[in-house]
Parts: C-alpha cells; sequence; structure tokens
C-alpha cells in the first residue's frame, strides 16, 4: 500500500464517518419532529408508535 | 464520633456475617487458585521468565479473585432491602462506603496473603525475602482497587448484567493502580527496595487517597432513592 | 435555545472550515521532512483528539452540573456529547493506527496518547452501556453521571501512569513533531483544530434537540394516556 492510500484512507474514514453520523443525526431529528408535531396536532395517540 | 461509630458497625457486621459462612471468602480464595492454575496451564512458565511474569500474574491474579468478592459486596444489603434501612441511619452517607470499603479491603488482603504462598509453591519462586515490602505494595494497590470497586459496586447493584458491567466499568479506571502495582511489585521481587520503589507507590498513594475522597463524596448520590 | 438558523447556520460553518482544513493540510503545509506526505494525517487525528477528550470533558461538567441542579437538560448534553466523543474517540484510533503503520511500521503502538485514548474508548462505552441498562431516567442519569465524573478526574492519571510506565519499558525513540513546528504546519493544524470543534459542536446542538424532543414527546404521550 503505497503512502497515498494510507492518507485516503484516513481520511476517507473519518470524513466518511462523520457526514454518516451527521446523515444520521439528520433523520432522527426528522422522526423526532414528526412524532412530536403529530402528538400535538391530532389528539390521537399513535398505536404502535411511541 | 457518630460517623465512626456507624463505620465501625457495618464493618463488624459484615465481618461476622464472613466469619459464620465464610462464603465470599472461601468463593475467592479457591476461584484464585483456579486461576493460579489456569496461569500454569495457558502460559507454563519456565524457570527463566517466572520472574519476568510474577508481578503481572499474582496481580492479576488478586483482581480477578477480588472483582469476584467486591462484586458481591453489597449483595447483602440489596437481598432483604437492607440499604434502605442503613440510609436511615443519621449521618454522613460516606461512612457506610468507609465501612463497605474496610471490610471488602479486609477480604481482599485476606485472600492475598493466602494466595502469595500459593503462587510461590506453584511457580517455584522465594518470595520469602521480599515478603515484607510485597506486603506494602499489596496493600497499596488492594486499597485503590477496593475503593473504586466499593463504589462501583454500589453503583451496579440493582442493574441487569451487573455482572457484566461491574468489571467493564472498574478495569478501565484501575489501570493505574495496575501498573503501579504490578511495578513496583516487579522491583521488589527483583531484589530492589521500597526505596527503588518509591516513584510507584507514590502514584498509588496518589491514587488511593484521591479516589478515596471522591469516592467518600459520591457515595451519597450513589445510594439516593 | 438556539434557533433553527443559528444551528444550521453553525453546521454550515463547520463544513466550510472543514473543506478550508483539508485545502490547508494538503496544499498549504509542507510534507514533512522526515514521513513524507503521510504526516498530514497529523491534521485529521490530533484534532479528533482533542474532540474526544474535550467532549469528555463536556460529559464531566454536565454530570457535575446533574449532580447538583438536577436539570434534565444537563443529562441530556451529558448523553449528547458521551455519543459523539465515543464516535470522535474511535476515529482518533483508527487514524493514529493508520499513521502507525507507514511511519513506525506496526499498527499499533503502545504509547501514551494512544493508549490513554484506547482506555477513554473503554470509559466511554461503559458510560453508554450503563446508560442502557437503566430505564428509570433519574436514576440513569445520576448514575451516568457518577461515571462521567469518576471517570474524567481518572484520565489524566491513567495517562500520567502510562507515560511512566512508557519510558520505563521503551526509551523515548519516537519523537513527536520534533522541536518546533513551521508556522505553516502550526497554523494549519490551529485551524483544524478549530474546524472539528465546529463539526462536535454542532453535533451537539442537534444530538441534544433529538433529546428533548425524545422526552417532549414521552410526556405527550404519557399525558394523552391519562386522558384516556
Amino acid at each position: 500500500m503505497s503512502n497515498v492510500g494510507y492518507i485516503i484512507a484516513a481520511y476517507g474514514i473519518t470524513l466518511g464517518a462523520l457526514a454518516l453520523y451527521g446523515l444520521h443525526l439528520w433523520s432522527r431529528l426528522r422522526s423526532a419532529e414528526r412524532e412530536v408535531t403529530a402528538l400535538t396536532a391530532d389528539g390521537r395517540m399513535l398505536d404502535g408508535r411511541r | 464520633m457518630a460517623g465512626l461509630r456507624t463505620v465501625y458497625l457495618l464493618l463488624a457486621k459484615d465481618l461476622l456475617v464472613e466469619l459464620r459462612n465464610r462464603e465470599t471468602f472461601t468463593t475467592m480464595l479457591f476461584f484464585g487458585v483456579v486461576i493460579l492454575f489456569l496461569f500454569h496451564f495457558s502460559l507454563n512458565p519456565e524457570r527463566e521468565n517466572t520472574a519476568l511474569l510474577a508481578p503481572g500474574l499474582l496481580w492479576l491474579a488478586f483482581m480477578f479473585t477480588g472483582v469476584l468478592g467486591l462484586g458481591r459486596s453489597f449483595q447483602a444489603e440489596q437481598a432483604n432491602d437492607c440499604l434502605e434501612q442503613l440510609l436511615l441511619v443519621p449521618g454522613d452517607r460516606g461512612n457506610i462506603f468507609l465501612g463497605k470499603l474496610v471490610g471488602n479491603f479486609a477480604f481482599m488482603l485476606a485472600v492475598e496473603l493466602l494466595i502469595i504462598p500459593l503462587f510461590a509453591l506453584f511457580f517455584q519462586l522465594n518470595l520469602w525475602d521480599a515478603l515484607l515490602p510485597l506486603l506494602v505494595v499489596a496493600v497499596l494497590g488492594t486499597l485503590g482497587f477496593a475503593t473504586i470497586g466499593t463504589l462501583f459496586s454500589a453503583l451496579t447493584i440493582n442493574l441487569r448484567a451487573r455482572e457484566v458491567l461491574f468489571p467493564l466499568l472498574l478495569f478501565p479506571l484501575v489501570v493505574p493502580v495496575i501498573i503501579g502495582s504490578v511495578t513496583a511489585t516487579g522491583i521488589i521481587l527483583g531484589g530492589g527496595t521500597l526505596g527503588e520503589a518509591s516513584g510507584w507507590l507514590k502514584l498509588l498513594g496518589t491514587f488511593d487517597t484521591m479516589f478515596l475522597a471522591v469516592a467518600y463524596l459520591t457515595f451519597e448520590f450513589v445510594v439516593e432513592q | 435555545m438556539i434557533g433553527r438558523y443559528l444551528a444550521n447556520g453553525l453546521g454550515m460553518l463547520a463544513l466550510l472550515a472543514v473543506l478550508v482544513g483539508l485545502y490547508l493540510a494538503f496544499f498549504y503545509a509542507p510534507a514533512d521532512a522526515l514521513q513524507g506526505d503521510v504526516q498530514r494525517i497529523m491534521y485529521v487525528h490530533v484534532p479528533t483528539a482533542w474532540v474526544a477528550f474535550f467532549a469528555f470533558f463536556v460529559v464531566f461538567m454536565s454530570s457535575l452540573v446533574y449532580l447538583w441542579k438536577r436539570l434534565p437538560e444537563a443529562d441530556r448534553l451529558a448523553y449528547a456529547s458521551a455519543e459523539i466523543g465515543v464516535l470522535f474517540t474511535a476515529l482518533t484510533l483508527i487514524d493514529g493506527s493508520i499513521w502507525g503503520k507507514p511511519t513506525w511500521g506496526t499498527w499499533w503502538t503502545w504509547d501514551a496518547r494512544l493508549t490513554t485514548t484506547a482506555i477513554l474508548f473503554v470509559i466511554y462505552v461503559g458510560y453508554l452501556m450503563l446508560r442502557s441498562f437503566v430505564d428509570e431516567p433519574d436514576r440513569r442519569a445520576r448514575l451516568a453521571a457518577l461515571v462521567g465524573i469518576v471517570g474524567f478526574i481518572d484520565v489524566p492519571i491513567i495517562y500520567m501512569s502510562v507515560l511512566w510506565f512508557r519510558t520505563l519499558h521503551q526509551p523515548p525513540s519516537i519523537q513527536r513533531g520534533g522541536a518546533s513546528m513551521p508556522e505553516t504546519m502550526l497554523f494549519t493544524l490551529l485551524f483544524n483544530f478549530g474546524a472539528y470543534t465546529l463539526v462536535y459542536l454542532f453535533f451537539l446542538v442537534k444530538r441534544v434537540r433529538i433529546e428533548s424532543l425524545n422526552a417532549i414527546a414521552e410526556t405527550l404521550v404519557a399525558e394523552k394516556a391519562v386522558h384516556e
């Protein structure tokens, strides 16, 4: 493995992982917001979902 | 002083219970023997490398048996909701911690005192000359280990997967104790004096003092109801 | 409460900073005299290490606040910082390992900083596992806070003991960064410190918001259950 490979691996993994985590947070935020909106909007509890 | 009385009573209670059935002590001791056997079969130490491996193996034996005893230390209180009764005692909750700590420390040390000669026997080492300095290291190291151990034992007492969680939380935090004890023991067994090991003893002493204080102060938050 | 726009603005800033930091790392800073280009990994490895430890400091502080004031917000902050912290710790270890192979010929080295980072990782994991085993929010917050506090106090002691252990078992043959770093390198390093700290802060804000929303949702669900 040439040294370029190491550099790409390090940066790739780091930035990739951070980006993935960011996406993960974004999707969790969306579903949390949706849930709260749903719970406050109508009076009914959504069965099967917390 | 009311605080000291709490410590004394708790300690006396634990010692009395243990003297009656000797459950924890005997289990720890025989577990220690099993560990020594495991060491022999898995490592098969020859004369030459026994000296190298001895300090580490000795402390591994101490710690694995220690985890066993520490893990159980609040079990008696948990069983019959005794802990709530204990908390009704007026005064600093930290004294409950101290009472437990001294008991745990005493048990661990007692087991270690029996493991040392067995270790010397199984691995054909002469530990007799170095016995007193060895005990000094054992006391300092065991105290540090038991301090964090008692605190976290109380912390994990009612949790699911306590048996796994307790060692997982404990071992990273006692790394300084491991390093200090094993290195100092290595110096002692190599014929050195306590003076030569003084740096490591200071490390152990600092750790012990610091976490004794931290544990004493934070124990009330651990046992809050 | 940070407004939505401020938080997203922070995210944009963080992204920009990371990109600029990348440019600096590859085009502005010179290659190392001894290690060559591989040394550029430092500009991501060292900042993530800093964030890993800083995040644990945040866990420590918010744990203290929680034990003192019993604010659920403090517990949420601790939890969020721990989650992000464990991610950055893992990345630090991975980057350190990747940097080590071409530099010192080995995927792992027991040098004091890497070893302490590995222990920190286990402490983080223990913290998160503890949280997952307690269901009652108050109890969970309290026990987690204790681990966060005791753990953090121990980290410097762990580092020192590992350092002394190292000097005993291996003479310091590995030079870290040499005597002084050329200014371009130092600037690049510091800039990237800032960039990844911004990333951490952005993640922190969003993660805390998720926990707050979850808490609100739980309260709403509980209220509805009472009314029915």
